[in-house]
């Protein structure tokens, strides 16, 4: 059995339906139990809770005679039928779009898109949580009609949804009450096939790839995964579905992301991360490589700890991204400076002294990084002294750091993300351009 | 479009479930003697479990009560993860798992 608060009933009882048991037993706790007294809490578990845990352990549970699973429409059958503003009222009825109009989505269209898919109209992409469905190639198609893709994009599609469908990724955490954003980086000749744009307000709405395809994830999420807000989708206040961010490979010195988390050069890849916090998109003035590499790590810091300070406690990888433009990637590379040595130069110098960790640790009621290693939620070198002023890292490893050169090739920007540690951990899958290359073959 | 001029003819976004329905264990008419075993690591479930520990123990005789800090992650992030919370489970022989504390 369970225990939910009151809010989350509703989610633990659709997560129970689409595992096939409707009827499972949940015992609410009333109200914010993070947030009330201690003598409250005891007083709500003794005369709220317990009860509840007894009678649900010991009496007879009625047979729930609602069906199984969240979604229960019949796979090809017609949905409906009527003009353009009929078949947005109806999908806003259902609660299937995102509250703005959506291309029907008509068996001639979805025939557009499978002719791009590498894989039958049926064939699974992974499952899907906490719906437990199946992701289908029919189930990609249809959506991403919707959300105004052009057919070509199909494989960038499957792509993202075999990544989201990554035990890696955990995307039952996509409904947070942290009310994170998944957030697309494309790297590969894909960008340059579909229009990507990897440079100038890339992450605004705006650009028809970078757009479409970021709204297809969430009416994906919505539709298919059953994070409808209050059921499946937690999130306290939530966040808008990010553009695709296609890294600026040919403004970058270094190699692309895809290549640093192992594919070859020349792949097409989509990485999918959780983004939690994105932080001020942040001017660097400074007149030697050391100067611009020191206030970006000074920054990240800030970042990090202003996001979620303890979010270091809650898992065991994190993948936080810095992303900077290309001029000040290239200044970084002029100064002898690769990927892997701003990756340890931003690990070692955005370190903070214990003292000043624990201090965010209290805040979200976690006890110091000590006992933190006691526990089990900070590897050993957290404890390897007493010394409050000893320095602590806050993320785990260089490595984890995820380096991404976009945005306009002359601008001095950068901006870093912030994850909810191993919730949406970056994940990787190789988009397949097979069906892009027959389409530009010559007949 | 299909049909008449205007007219589309669409489908359903939102796929079919597959999954199977999985029957509920059995009531326990008398909880005494039996295994009770805590499944969650953080908002404050350190303090809760406990709090729920001590009223299973005002109520009933001779209960084993695993707390969550002997238990492994509730979440866990791959099948291996999840096929070794399943052993440890049958491994404590429980007959109650409490898998979440009310957060």
């Amino acid at each position: 059995m369970t225990i939910a608060v009151t809010d989350f009933v509703i989610g633990a009882r659709a997560t129970g339906r689409a595992a096939g048991i409707p009827n499972l037993r949940i015992a609410a706790y009333p109200g914010a139990i993070a947030v009330h007294p201690i003598e409250d809490v005891k007083k709500n578990i003794e005369e709220v809770v317990f009860p509840q845990i007894v009678k649900l352990l010991t009496m007879p549970i009625a047979v729930a005679v609602t069906p199984v699973g969240i979604a229960m429409a019949q796979k090809s059958a017609i949905a409906f039928e009527g003009t353009f503003e009929a078949v947005n009222e109806f999908f806003l009825e259902k609660q299937w779009s995102d509250g703005l109009p959506i291309v029907p989505p008509t068996e001639e269209k979805i025939e557009q898109f499978l002719n791009y898919a590498d894989r039958p109209i049926g064939a699974s992409l992974g499952v899907l949580h906490p719906s437990l469905q199946q992701a289908t190639v029919q189930s990609v198609a249809i959506n991403a009609v919707m959300a105004g893709c052009r057919p070509e994009y199909m494989p960038v599609l499957i792509s993202v949804v075999q990544a989201i469908t990554e035990p890696r990724y955990r995307m039952e955490d996509v409904g947070s009450s942290a009310g994170w954003a998944p957030l697309i980086v494309v790297n590969g000749p894909v960008i340059q096939r579909l229009g990507l744009n990897a440079s100038t307000g890339l992450l605004r709405v705006g650009n028809q790839a970078n757009t479409s395809i970021g709204r297809f994830l969430r009416l994906y999420l919505r539709n298919m995964a059953g994070f409808m807000p209050g059921v499946g989708d937690m999130a306290t206040f939530g966040r808008p579905n990010f553009p695709v961010l296609a890294e600026n490979e040919k403004e970058s010195p270094w190699e692309p992301l895809s290549v640093t988390r192992g594919f070859e050069s020349g792949d097409s890849v989509v990485t999918i991360n959780s983004v939690a916090l994105m932080s001020f998109h942040v001017t660097v003035v400074a007149d030697a490589p050391e100067t611009i590499i020191r206030n970006i790590a000074i920054k990240f810091r800030q970042v990090m700890l202003s996001g979620d300070g303890a979010v270091i406690t809650k898992g065991s990888e994190m993948s936080p991204q810095l992303v900077m433009s290309p001029v000040i990637a290239r200044t970084l590379a002029g100064a002898g400076y690769s990927k892997k040595d701003v990756q340890r130069y931003i690990y070692e110098h955005s370190k903070v002294p214990a003292k000043e960790l624990d201090a965010y640790l209290s805040l979200q009621g976690i006890p110091c990084a000590s006992v933190c290693v006691d526990k089990g939620l900070l590897p050993p070198q957290f404890a390897e002294s007493e010394d409050p002023q000893r320095l602590l890292p806050l993320f785990h490893a260089p490595e984890e750091l995820q380096i991404i050169v976009a945005g306009t090739a002359e601008r001095n920007r950068f901006f870093v993300t912030q994850n909810v540690a191993r919730q949406g951990l970056a994940t990787s899958k190789k988009i397949n351009m097979d069906k892009l290359s027959e389409a530009n073959a010559p007949s | 479009m299909s049909g008449s001029p205007g007219v589309y003819k669409v489908l359903s976004p939102v796929g079919i479930s597959t999954s199977k329905r999985v029957p509920l264990a059995p009531p326990i008419p008398d909880l005494s003697g039996k295994t009770i075993c805590a499944l969650r690591h953080t908002f404050r479930a350190d303090e809760t479990f406990q709090m729920i520990e001590a009223f299973f123990r005002q109520n009933y005789g001779n209960i084993t009560f695993i707390s969550n800090q002997d238990m492994p992650d509730v979440n866990p992030t791959s099948p291996e993860q999840e096929v070794r919370l399943i052993k440890v489970l049958r491994e404590k022989r429980c007959d109650v798992v409490l898998a979440g504390n009310g957060a």
